[in-house]
């Protein structure tokens, strides 16, 4: 009974985030203001920056009773907190599926700026650095957690000055030949761009 | 008779072998600290080289450790910090040495709040030790935040040395990996510019240290627990290599000298030196204490196929 009020209670918080869209929707729109102007990078991903800002949301909100770990914290309180916030948004997503958040427009920008990224001389670059991470190539699923024994790979830092910047703890990562966007700190898959990277160099 | 030979021929065997002398000059008020990577396999070939860490201190007493990062492998439970982290220094934390990591590929964003890392939930950080600034950087997410707050932090550090360290090298001439070519075109600008003056670095399961490029030290200290027997290649940038078996450094800053001494798990001086602040182009120094047959390695480098 519990976990359903909790449930509840995340479901109506999730609501009440999508209801604020709008205001995250200005808030993007700054941003882009900010960083080039309306056609700049940020206004391209408006939409990809809304949902993110959502989904930011939705964790503040998943982080209320549960343990806090802090910045100065034992393996066990690590642990625990990223656990109960997984498992919180875990049931706060259950229906989350891949493309809510690299949705099809998202999905163009994004192939757009790794063309762009991923273009003459700094091809080469850019693929030796994934080469360099250790590449893999997992399955993944949506709101289900990034398997710790797997290495997270090198994402090239050519492709993070094209790619929107995140809020804290959100990170993007390339895993074989898609762009994944990970929860740093409940260790959670939020979406998955499945072959964004077309051209990945070989992965093990 | 032959049964005491034999018992104490095991006995002789058994034992660890001692420590080569150190021969930093410990100098009153210096900086001391050590330099691992790699390490976190849980494995024997950690464990005896982090007590060849604990024997070291005994006659170079170092105040604290930095990490190139895959601190932990594998998976992360609280069992494998301690497994991983926590027993194999056991006696160096127990003696209050800090650990100063930086995050590797194997690592996860989580350790940064894990408190013996002293990352303060930060992926990137840096500290003060005397005359010395380091920073930490997270070169697994080089992203537009990180160099902002670097340069932000090279601008306004006035220190005497600033020592970067971090997980992927931007040299390397080991077959596994190699240079990091990409970040290196980012990095080293920076460092240039606002006088980094040392690299360390880890990634590369073996221990290089390069020639002075564009007159910043850089070192390669990725086999504290991880090895790739043989790895690495050598290249016009290597100026001494180690890969035949693990190690760590141990480094002392005193004014404007950094001096260094890598140890093998065994125990031997396989590399020492120093540089000198200002004119680091010019002066990265081999002591005697770095031992002839590894100038037999040196020449083994022109024998070696060409690094990526």
């Amino acid at each position: 009974m519990r976990r359903r009020l909790a449930a509840a209670g995340l479901a109506l918080a999730a609501a009440a985030v999508l209801g604020v869209a709008a205001e995250l929707d200005c808030l993007a729109q700054s941003e882009a203001v900010e960083e080039k102007g309306p056609q700049g990078k940020q206004a391209r991903f408006r939409e990809f920056l809304g949902k993110v800002h959502s989904y930011d949301q939705l964790r503040t909100a998943a982080r209320s009773g549960v343990p806090n770990a802090g910045k100065k914290a034992t393996a066990e309180e690590i642990e625990k907190h990223k656990t109960a916030l997984a498992e919180k948004i875990e049931e706060a997503r259950k229906e989350a599926k891949p493309g809510d958040i690299f949705t099809p427009d998202s999905q163009k920008a994004f192939r757009s700026a790794i063309d762009k990224a991923h273009s003459g001389k700094r091809a080469a670059k850019i693929d030796r650095t994934i080469v360099q991470g250790e590449p893999v190539k997992l399955d993944l699923y949506v709101n289900k957690p990034y398997p710790e024994k797997i290495p997270i790979t090198t994402v090239p830092p050519t492709l993070l000055q094209h790619f929107p910047k995140l809020p804290k703890k959100i990170e993007y990562r390339v895993v074989g030949n898609d762009l994944v966007l990970e929860d740093a700190e409940s260790n959670l898959v939020i979406d998955i761009f499945p072959g964004a990277f077309p051209n990945a160099p070989p992965h093990d | 008779m032959r049964v005491l030979i034999r018992v104490f021929l095991g006995l002789l065997l058994a034992a660890p072998a001692p420590a080569q002398q150190v021969t930093l000059p410990k100098a009153k008020g210096s900086v001391r600290f050590a330099v691992i990577g790699d390490s976190g396999t849980g494995e024997k070939p950690q464990y005896e080289t982090a007590d060849r860490l604990r024997l070291a201190r005994e006659q170079f007493p170092f105040d604290f450790v930095l990490m190139m990062g895959d601190n932990i492998y594998g998976s992360k439970t609280p069992r494998d910090f301690a497994r991983k982290f926590e027993l194999p220094y056991k006696a160096l934390l127990d003696q209050k040495v800090s650990f100063y990591a930086s995050l590797g590929n194997h690592d996860v964003p989580e350790e940064q709040q894990y408190k013996l890392f002293n990352m303060n939930g930060q992926r990137y950080y840096s500290f003060k030790k005397g005359d010395v600034r380091f920073f930490a950087l997270d070169s697994n997410y080089m992203d537009p935040d990180q160099l902002k707050w670097l340069t932000e932090q090279l601008q306004n550090s006035n220190d005497e040395w600033k020592i970067a360290f971090f997980h992927h090298p931007l040299y390397s001439s080991a077959a596994a990996h190699g240079s990091s070519v990409e970040l290196r075109g980012i990095l080293e600008p920076l460092f240039q510019k606002y006088g980094v003056q040392v690299v360390f670095s880890g990634h590369d399961h073996v221990y290089e240290r390069m020639a002075p490029q564009k007159g910043i030290a850089y070192f390669t200290e990725g086999s504290s627990g991880q090895l790739r027997r043989g790895d690495v290649r050598g290249a016009g940038f290597t100026a001494k290599f180690f890969d035949t078996d693990c190690s760590f450094m141990l480094v002392e800053i005193a004014q404007n000298e950094l001096y260094f001494q890598t140890l093998s798990r065994s125990g031997e001086t396989v590399d020492a030196g120093k540089v000198t602040r200002a004119e680091a182009q010019k002066v990265v120094v081999p002591t005697a204490a770095a031992r002839p047959r590894h100038d037999l390695a040196l020449q083994l480098l022109q024998t070696r196929p060409e690094p990526r």
